[in-house]
């Protein structure tokens, strides 16, 4: 067996450190040991998301595979070829056990206190044994079937994958993470085991650990439970999708009262995705223009438009969109007066007081993420996916300038690339 | 958990909780109140739902919103939350505020002191204009509080649980929307609010606790000076327990245009009040439907593919427990049948002892991670505002271990279903059973 690469990457300011190790399995091993907790977090993850709906084989060549498949895939693993399930395992050290698929990323995770060596093995164990039958993938199909319906019935997320939908035509980052009731009944097992087999080598995949964790005891579980193949992480499908979108508002009727939209802008990029610098500047802009401090937050809460508002980027492998949402009676007057302010901060630039506000707020987000286990894990496992060390975005915000953000201000949320996505009461004839 | 909690009494019913800890980045300080929700009284309810935005929202020092987010902002963006939960008949009003650690300020800015005594401030010194809230303020508030019931209408699990605890709860105070109704939200004044304001610092119980590595002295004596001057009066809120189902079982069927049916189930649990078998209780609870090892999850998910969730829930305070569950409309009597029968098991004592130490080791697993976040610390302590001695995790933990089968097994014949709604999908015939 070859040797472990291992690196300690350290923050003197806040001091911090983590283990960043390759284990000859092709298995990136990221340890942030927090000694203070009493738990152990961690996310084993595969670089395997709803967006890849198609499989790339070595020679170029692809296939489809149904949508919703990665998310499938999730749930089934928790099942064991001798009739048991994951959650057993995790029953007998009162852990915490739990998965998600995310448009980029499948993960894997536990919680517990103490018992970090098994409950470690056993998250290897079931996550690279898989076992699936044509029978216990029709028994998942009534449950997926029923979280669809339950999501179909809530109205943010069909907001959501509408403004996605809308602003990707080409690219799958539109399609809903669970498919369809019509997709999933298109999934076999032997299509779960082509995924497996493709998407769930070790070399496309990561374990963080975090808290009560040495990273010399997660090496040793991996040493003990992982098998050395060779291989190469998995291809993935490059979409070229950056047309401006063809309608600019799209609506559904549902039950409800209050209705509720997303404003999203298509954003530009070089390359396969966009720079973890670039988003996180996109934010703070976000935050300048429509955060809680701003003029815009103040006049559209006293006009009675929201009340309240959130921003957030989402991008990953070939899509980027910068997006705001509230609840409003008129969405259209309060989208117009976002975009309105969009393009006076655009001309005017943001005040050094508003931008020092912001940065500073940022710089105590990033800080206070280190209080939680479960909140450095899930960063650990971002840098994985999107290539970045866990202090870049700390260590961008301690020295960025006003003159710094002006290129991303000037670039970002163009007019023309955007959609207003629209949940709205259903018309009273109909209701 | 910090090593050492300190307890004092700053005034009549009011305990400061000390817990100091260098383990975490920020500090925390959570101030709850308690009040009682009369039955019928929807102006008083709505009035104190509606305090904790009042408060938080701008303050005599900071009289707009957005001045009192700047300051937020300048305090590293300390969070400020405020909101009012049911506590059995009772309103639960909490002010919190986080914020980073002095020590990880990048100019050496003092900002546990800069927060503490803007909490301080808020609850004391409120945005009045001549004595009386500030009506700008409170019109703002009303309408946000108006539009949290009116929200609730399109999160359709949050609607169909409202929905059970009014028809089963009708004639309790329980049963009352505990933000009031959209007509009493209306009609609220400034000087209903000052009043309300003015009963929560006089009759409310109620606890401050601080997760810090310091500045509690500050806090502390701050707090002591402010309520010197007031004369107050506690009362402990009182709940009505309904030990069982009060006739037949009440079955109420609604349907909207909907693509999942809800299905939400109502117990009585026996209880006479929040300490009657209350751990063995909710050891009974958890392998009913509390865990992944619970027979709800295990059987009606797992083995009969019904639902994606399905779980029992106790409130504990009121003496009741929810079931809920998202299912095909087609199925309800399937799905109703599978839960039932699941509580007959452990009614009955059919299943394995060790299903008992699985869910005793889960709750301990919580309860021993607790320690690693300021806020559950902060929250556990402020949620036994009622107790008049508080209890850490460790004790707590030490006491559901010492619970036996025998126990959880009476426990769970106290258990008896009350009301069953089911908000059904309208299209339901055109829907294919799979």
């Amino acid at each position: 067996m070859s040797e472990t690469i291992r690196e300690i990457i350290r923050d003197e300011k806040l001091g911090e450190e983590y283990f960043r190790m390759k284990h000859p399995s092709g298995l990136e091993i990221l340890v942030f040991p927090m000694p203070d907790k009493v738990g152990t977090y961690a996310l084993f993850t595969t670089n395997y998301g709803s967006i890849d709906t198609a499989i790339v084989k070595p020679d170029g060549t692809s296939y489809e595979i149904p949508e919703g498949t990665a998310h499938f895939l999730e749930h089934k693993m928790f099942e064991m070829e001798d009739g048991s399930d994951a959650f057993e395992l995790f029953t007998k050290t009162g852990a915490n056990c739990n998965a998600w698929t995310s448009l980029d990323y499948t993960s894997y995770m536990f919680a517990g206190a103490g018992h970090t060596k098994e409950n470690l093995e056993s998250l290897l164990e079931y996550v690279t044994h898989p076992y699936f039958s044509e029978k216990t993938v029709q028994k998942e199909q009534g449950i997926i079937g029923q979280e669809i319906r339950m999501r179909l019935d809530q109205p943010g997320s069909t907001v959501f994958w509408n403004l996605m939908s809308a602003l990707y035509k080409k690219h799958p980052v539109g399609i809903e993470i669970a498919g369809t009731e019509e997709s999933i009944f298109r999934i076999t097992a032997e299509i779960l085991y082509d995924c497996v087999e493709n998407f769930y080598t070790l070399h496309n995949m990561a374990l963080v650990v975090t808290g009560n964790a040495d990273p010399d005891e997660v090496l040793a579980v991996c040493n003990a439970k992982l098998e050395v193949k060779p291989g190469t992480s998995a291809k993935r499908c490059d979409w070229e999708d950056t047309d401006a979108p063809t309608d600019s508002v799209i609506r559904v009727q549902k039950p409800m009262e209050l209705p509720l939209f997303e404003l999203g802008f298509k954003e530009a990029f070089e390359g396969s995705a966009p720079t973890y610098r670039d988003m996180l500047i996109l934010e703070l802009i976000m935050d300048a223009v429509a955060g809680e401090c701003s003029p815009l937050y103040e006049s559209l809460m006293n006009d009675g438009l929201v009340n309240s508002i959130y921003t957030e980027a989402e991008w990953g492998n070939g899509y980027a969109v910068a997006i705001y949402g509230a609840e409003s009676k008129q969405p259209e007057v309060a989208a117009s007066r976002i975009c309105a302010e969009i393009e006076r901060v655009k001309a005017q630039g943001l005040s050094p007081e508003t931008f020092e506000r912001s940065r500073r707020r940022f710089y105590a987000m990033e800080v206070r993420r280190f209080n939680e286990d479960d909140a450095v894990a899930s960063a650990l496992t971002s840098c994985f996916i999107n290539g970045h060390g866990l202090f870049d975005r700390i260590n961008v915000l301690r020295s960025l300038t006003l003159e710094d953000i002006v290129p991303v201000l000037q670039g970002c949320m163009r007019p023309g690339f955007s959609v207003l996505s629209i949940a709205e009461p259903l018309l009273a004839a109909e209701s | 958990m910090p090593n050492d909690i300190r307890v004092t009494e700053i005034a009549e019913q009011f305990r400061f909780v000390a817990a100091p800890t260098e383990k975490f980045k920020s500090s925390v300080i959570q101030l709850n109140f308690l009040l009682p929700m009369p039955f019928g009284d929807t102006k008083a309810v709505a009035a104190h739902a509606l305090l904790p935005g009042l408060l938080k929202r701008s303050c005599a020092k900071f009289p707009t919103a957005r001045l009192m987010e700047c300051r937020l902002a300048d305090l590293y963006g300390a969070s400020l939350a405020g909101g009012s939960a049911p506590m059995g008949e009772a309103q639960l009003l909490s002010i919190y505020i986080s914020a980073l650690e002095n020590r990880y300020a990048l100019t050496n800015e003092e900002i546990t002191a800069g927060c503490s005594e803007l909490l301080l401030e808020l609850l004391l010194r409120p945005n009045l204009i001549d004595g009386l809230f500030n009506v700008d303020a409170l019109e703002l508030e009303k309408r946000l509080l108006t539009e949290r019931i009116e929200s609730e209408k399109g999160n359709k699990a949050a609607f169909a649980r409202r929905r059970l605890l009014a028809e089963m709860c009708d004639g309790e105070a329980y049963g009352m929307d505990p933000r009031g109704t959209v007509e009493a939200i209306s009609a609220l004044t400034p000087t209903d609010m000052k009043e309300a304001w003015e009963e929560t610092l006089r009759c409310a119980p109620a606890i401050c606790v601080m997760v810090s590595s310091d500045g509690f002295e500050f806090v502390e004596s701050k707090l002591r000076e402010g309520f010197a001057a007031i004369n107050r009066k506690p009362v402990q809120p009182e709940t009505l327990y309904v030990t069982a189902p009060k006739g037949e079982i009440k079955y109420v069927r609604e349907t909207q245009e909907v693509e999942q049916g809800k299905l939400v189930m109502g117990f009585r649990l026996g209880m006479a009040d929040k300490d009657d078998r209350w751990l063995a209780m909710r050891l009974a609870l958890t392998i009913f439907g509390g865990g992944v090892y619970s027979g709800l999850f295990r059987n009606v998910r797992e083995k009969l593919s019904l639902c994606y969730y399905c779980s029992a829930r106790p409130h504990r305070y009121k003496g009741i427990a929810l079931v809920e569950s998202g299912v095909d409309t087609l199925k309800e009597d399937e799905a109703k049948t599978a839960i039932l029968n699941e509580l007959s098991y452990i009614q009955q004592g059919l299943f394995e002892d060790s299903l008992i130490e699985d869910a005793k080791r889960d709750i301990a697993d919580g309860l021993q991670r607790a320690a690693d976040s300021p806020e559950i610390i902060a929250d556990w302590y402020a949620r036994q505002i009622c107790e008049s001695n508080l209890e850490s995790p460790a004790a707590y933990e030490a006491r559901i271990n010492a619970v036996t089968l025998e126990e959880v097994l009476d426990a769970a014949q106290g258990i008896r279903l009350d009301t069953v709604y089911f908000l059904a999908s309208a299209n339901a015939g055109e829907e294919e059973v799979q």
